[in-house]
């Protein structure tokens, strides 16, 4: 099971992409979560997850830098970043960060699945290279 | 020689002379009559001197003691009236009568000239007002026909010329304010259209229905999150960003969106078959709610008469630089076929097509459930 931790200032997304991950049968679990980019934070530096979904634009510090921060500590964590209807821009700044996937919103269950088996696709490929 | 004292003659005197030089003395300067003779005639009228044509002398002579029946010639005379001689001057009368007529051919044909010239002259003043009446007069004419642009006309600077020319640049400023006032009247929709578009707030909207996706997948009700989803996708391309232009492939991702919800709605009732080429797909049209109008009407109108599945075929080609779309309908058919053109949407929709690429485009309506539109 990989570890998964979601950064959203929208309860209800946070609660769906929980919803949607033990629906959709992934090898994932959700460890943590959080409202704002200061929790988020810290839940990441605590939990140490593979994996981090985080909107761009939450309260306290944005998820750019909220990503920009956990990587020092995290340097194998994948991110993925969720992208509001114009952020594209942040999106593509993003991935210059080394993010690993972004969904633009709305969060759909194709597009989650879409992502996380990227990554897991990816760790598998590292895995037999390693 | 007479003595002065009693008036009888006392003698003669001879004077010799020599008779080239009296024939000087007559001729002074150029009569230019050639067959002039001068003839000196004493009182008994017989010849003293002539000088001239010497082969007609005789019938000079005879011509002039008979006055009463000569007609060949002209004589005209001085007396002296101490010795009661004659000088006379004689000319053909056929070379005077020739002379007049001379005169006479000449008058005629300086008048002749005279009316050519003027007749010539007439014509060119009157083509320089003529033409340019005409000219004005096609002109007016082509502008009641309806042309609005006038180009091949070329006034001169004559006075008609000039009305022409102003003529000409009313009618092209009229079409220049025409048009001007057709892109007004376009930007206006447009700015209606936008405004309309802002109206609706759609971050909130979107917001709203994707929280209701979550909420669908956290009661596992796969239906709805479905249904909530397509909603979503097809309001976010209904409102395109407020952008005038929508590409073709996100047009035919609205459809299907709007397909979708419909079967869920109707069970299933309705099948869209997309045949575009990949080419048409890349390529922008206004924002597609011209398409949408139709499938919906389509929906509308075959919904309540058929009970079997409906299939509408959606195809796209191209003519040139012209993009046909063709949607057809294999339901009952459309008894009153003006109906369709009457309803607000797709009035508004025809409206917009050719606003934006021209009057001869639009859309039209085939009665046998075809609908083709470019």
């Amino acid at each position: 099971m990989y570890r998964l931790v979601v950064i959203d200032d929208e309860y209800i997304v946070v609660q769906g992409i929980k919803a949607l991950i033990s629906r959709l049968k992934l090898d994932y679990e959700v460890v943590g979560a959080a409202y704002d980019g200061i929790q988020g934070l810290e839940v990441i530096r605590s939990e140490k997850p593979d994996v981090v979904i985080t909107d761009i634009r939450i309260p306290g510090l944005d998820g750019l830098s909220v990503i920009e921060a956990a990587k020092e500590e995290c340097p194998d964590t994948y991110f993925i970043v969720i992208s509001g209807y114009s952020e594209f821009v942040y999106a593509q700044r993003a991935l210059t960060l080394g993010v690993k996937d972004y969904i633009d919103k709305p969060v759909t269950a194709d597009k989650l699945k879409n992502a996380l088996t990227r990554i897991e696709d990816e760790w598998a490929k590292t895995r037999h290279e390693g | 020689m007479i003595n002065p004292s009693d008036g009888q003659g006392m003698g003669y005197m001879v004077v010799g002379l020599s008779q080239k030089l009296l024939g000087k003395s007559f001729v002074m300067g150029n009569e230019s009559f050639d067959s002039s003779n001068f003839m000196v005639v004493d009182e008994d009228d017989q010849l003293v001197y002539f000088v001239g044509n010497e082969e007609r002398e005789n019938a000079i002579m005879q011509s002039y003691s008979n006055p009463g029946e000569n007609h060949l010639y002209l004589f005209s005379s001085v007396t002296n009236s101490t010795t009661g001689w004659h000088i006379v001057n004689v000319v053909e009368k056929n070379e005077i009568s020739e002379e007049s007529k001379n005169i006479r051919l000449t008058s005629f044909l300086v008048a002749g000239c005279v009316l050519v010239v003027g007749f010539l002259m007439a014509r060119i003043i009157s083509r320089t007002i003529s033409h340019p009446l005409k000219q004005l007069e096609n002109t007016i004419a082509q502008v009641g026909e309806g042309e609005r642009h006038i180009t091949e006309e070329e006034f001169d600077y004559s006075e008609v010329g000039r009305i022409g020319r102003k003529f000409k640049e009313m009618v092209n400023t009229n079409l220049e304010l025409s048009e001007h006032l057709m892109a007004v009247k376009l930007n206006e929709r447009e700015a209606e259209l936008l405004l309309l578009q802002s109206q609706i707030n759609p971050h909130f909207l979107y917001n709203t229905l994707d929280s209701l996706y979550f909420v669908a997948i956290m009661h596992g009700d796969d239906q709805m999150a479905e249904m909530v989803e397509a909603l979503s996708d097809n309001f976010k391309l209904a409102l395109n960003n407020g952008s005038k232009y929508i590409k073709v492939a996100d047009s035919v991702k609205w459809m299907q969106g709007y397909m979708k919800l419909q079967n869920m709605r109707y069970n299933n009732r309705f099948e869209l078959f997309v045949d575009i080429s990949r080419e048409i797909l890349q390529r922008e049209t206004i924002t597609f709610l011209f398409f949408s109008h139709l499938l919906k009407m389509l929906c509308i109108t075959v919904w309540s008469r058929r009970l079997e599945k409906e299939r509408f075929p959606f195809a796209a080609g191209r003519s040139k630089n012209n993009m046909i779309f063709t949607i057809e309908d294999d339901g009952v058919g459309i008894d009153d076929m003006s109906r369709l053109e009457n309803g607000y949407g797709v009035r508004n929709v025809i409206e917009r097509i050719k606003l934006n690429y021209g009057e001869k485009y639009g859309v039209t309506f085939e009665s046998s459930q075809e609908m083709e539109r470019r």
